[in-house]
């Protein structure tokens, strides 16, 4: 409910961090997934959020925020990845500061490097899959790519991991052996 | 393996990456976000009028300022490095043998002609002095431009929703405000993103088509010709089809250890000097990189020319035209990036190639692998830098800063500091300009610019002094003769230049 005194830019600003904040966690895991690094994730949602703040007001459809933000996220991270290609790429490379190595199957730190080779294409409609458990239409809608190439790109990455994750386990130490 | 263990262990991995909730740091640099005031796009496709009083505006504001401001303080982060002002500064590689020595000896230096007469400021510049900032549409984005006639020309793209970009053209009298001349569809999002000039002409060349995260998929690049920068056609060449198909791009394979760099595939650089054009890319084959080095004279017809022996598994990064072609990259380039080596050529006059001298006995810490990145060109010598991260120690990066007066033969500076040679830079051929802060170890950057720099040769470093701070975090910019147009993630920039006479 709004305020009864709240000027109309104290509204839209109330109403832009109520929103912000209700879609913060999963847009911060869509970058992290796609850019594969927490601290590049960070910026991205930060430019996003930037991006989004300052066109807010050109949002109609405010019940719309969760997918129209999302959709920013996905192009903030699309701009950082061409910038990646353009500079040394050893600056462009964070590793899961989570992975433990030691703490992990074999097959789960098969999974961790699969994940880090498979493209950032990949990596987002699989972890929109997997993570956040949207349909394939809703990754469409929210990778700004038609259904069917959510699906491909969805086999086509699970193909890769499963493959990663099948050959982890004929390894010794794999729960095959 | 039951698909119930495998999608609990992608789901623990994908946690792994992500995490469950957004750190706090994030939320603490989130928490002033509305309290930043919206920004009108009133600037976007001024007319006339509007530019004048927005120039009576920022003038007065400039002046404003300049006189209430306080000075940046770019003295000591100056002072910080080891001695980046210094030509003197010492090579570790100076009279030991190449460790590389590809095949064909560089050929000599010839005489290396002023590559771009210059209308800017006469005089070294000694201070830049930003403009009011100019916001276009979120959708519009400038990959390329180039001073025309008394103007500037641009390529790039906008945005039109569902992820999809077309192909777009720009033009504009201050750098600042653009408006789109022809705006196209060009097929699976593809847009220009190299422009070049060949004679009369403007070439601009789009990367292989990119999907929703701007990544390629799959086709050939794409050519588009005009001789006044506003109307634009395709140019339809079937050598220049020919030279693409049957080469993969696309991500590299999962097969790949992309950890330490991730080559691109498809088109990578154009540029136009003696003897026409030079446009250079990747493939890649199961155990190697495949180079890609195709020649034209008249952006129609192009030739695959081949490199020297001794170049196997080459990728390359960048070219650049100064009197001569110079391609920089790197050698053996395998499934273990780690085998990667600094690699280098130089051609006359694009058809024929030679390798540079590039030493690196003792650059590269054993078990790492490095390849040179951007390239840029002023008018006493070219500059590059070399990344690599050490694998056995695990995050530990380096980046140093390599120069060559003529691209022949090229020297490291170990211990030069990387700020400002491997800062942003950019430059017209005439000047470098570098703008710091430079890259944080985390490869992320400091939002805005607070240092400047320029330089002729990449070795010798004088500070610029900036009237104020821009606070907008970088997406591209370019060096013009009169000054420097910086494109942020949020808004349009130019930089005019104070002059030592």
């Amino acid at each position: 409910m709004r305020a009864a005194l709240a000027s109309p830019v104290e509204d839209r600003a109330s109403e832009f961090s109520r929103r912000l904040d209700a879609v913060l966690d999963r847009s911060f895991r869509l970058a992290a997934v796609i850019l594969h690094s927490r601290e590049d994730a960070e910026d991205a949602v930060e430019d996003a959020a930037l991006r989004a703040w300052q066109h807010f007001s050109s949002l109609r459809d405010h019940d719309r925020f969760d997918a129209w933000f999302g959709r920013i996220v996905v192009n903030v991270c699309r701009d950082r990845l061409r910038q990646r290609r353009g500079r040394p790429t050893s600056l462009a490379f964070d590793p899961p500061s989570d992975a433990d190595p030691i703490g992990e199957s074999v097959e789960r730190a098969a999974l961790h490097q699969a994940l880090a080779t498979l493209t950032p294409e990949h990596r987002a409609v699989v972890g929109l899959h997997y993570l956040e458990g949207l349909t394939v239409d809703q990754i469409a809608e929210r990778v700004g790519a038609r259904p069917g190439t959510v699906k491909s790109r969805l086999h086509y990455g699970v193909a890769e991991l499963r493959a990663a994750y099948e050959a982890a386990e004929r390894e010794p130490g794999g729960t095959d052996r | 393996m039951t698909d119930e263990r495998f999608e609990r262990d992608l789901i623990d991995a994908l946690r792994g990456i992500a995490g469950q909730e957004a750190p706090m740091s994030l939320r603490y640099r989130l928490s002033d976000i509305s309290d930043r005031p919206p920004i009108a796009h009133r600037l976007w496709f001024a007319g006339p009028l509007r530019v004048s009083v927005v120039a009576v505006v920022a003038t007065a504001v400039l002046a404003l300022a300049i006189l209430v401001w306080p000075s940046p303080d770019v003295g000591p982060a100056l002072s910080e490095s080891p001695s980046p002002t210094t030509s003197q500064a010492a090579s570790p590689t100076q009279g030991q043998s190449p460790s590389y020595e590809p095949g064909a000896e560089p050929v000599e230096p010839t005489p290396v002609p002023t590559p771009m007469p210059t209308t800017g400021p006469s005089g070294e510049w000694t201070g830049l002095a930003w403009s009011d900032p100019v916001t276009p549409p979120l959708t519009v984005h400038l990959e390329d431009l180039l001073p025309r006639g008394d103007g500037y020309v641009a390529v790039g793209r906008v945005d039109v929703g569902g992820g999809v970009s077309e192909a777009a053209f720009f033009v504009s009298e201050d750098g600042l405000n653009w408006t789109v001349e022809d705006q196209l569809d060009a097929g699976a999002g593809g847009f220009p993103q190299h422009l070049v000039a060949l004679g009369d002409e403007l070439l601009a060349f789009s990367e292989p088509n990119l999907d929703a995260l701007g990544l390629p998929n799959a086709g050939e690049p794409l050519i588009w010709r005009s001789t006044d920068g506003t109307d634009w056609t395709p140019v339809d060449s079937s050598s220049w089809r020919s030279a693409w198909s049957g080469l993969w791009i696309g991500p590299m394979p999962a097969s790949w250890d992309t950890t330490q760099h991730d080559p691109e595939t498809g088109l990578v650089d154009v540029a136009s000097g003696p003897g026409g054009l030079v446009a250079i890319g990747n493939s890649f084959a199961e155990e190697e990189m495949i180079p890609v080095v195709l020649h034209s004279t008249d952006g129609r017809t192009w030739d695959r020319i081949p490199l020297p022996p001794g170049s196997a598994g080459a990728s390359l990064s960048s070219v650049v035209s100064r009197g001569r072609f110079v391609v920089v990259g790197a050698v053996a380039v395998g499934p273990d990036e780690a085998t990667a080596v600094p690699a280098a050529w130089i051609s006359g006059d694009g058809t024929t190639w030679s390798a540079a001298r590039v030493p690196t006995d003792g650059v590269l810490p054993d078990g790492a692998g490095g390849e040179f990145g951007p390239l840029v060109a002023g008018r006493d010598g070219l500059l590059t830098c070399m990344g690599w991260r050490e694998m056995s120690a695990g995050a530990h990066r380096f980046i140093v800063p390599w120069t060559s007066t003529d691209g022949s033969t090229w020297e490291v500076a170990m211990d030069r500091d990387a700020s400002p040679a491997c800062a942003w830079s950019a430059a017209d051929g005439e000047r470098i300009v570098a703008l710091g802060p430079r890259p944080l170890p985390t490869g992320t950057d400091s939002p805005g610019v607070t240092m400047a720099w320029t330089s002729t040769d990449g070795v010798t470093w004088e500070s610029l002094s900036l009237g104020s701070t821009l606070q907008d975090r970088l997406e591209r910019f370019w060096v013009v003769p009169d000054g420097v147009i910086y494109a942020g993630v949020e808004s349009f920039w130019f930089g005019t230049p104070s002059t030592s006479r």
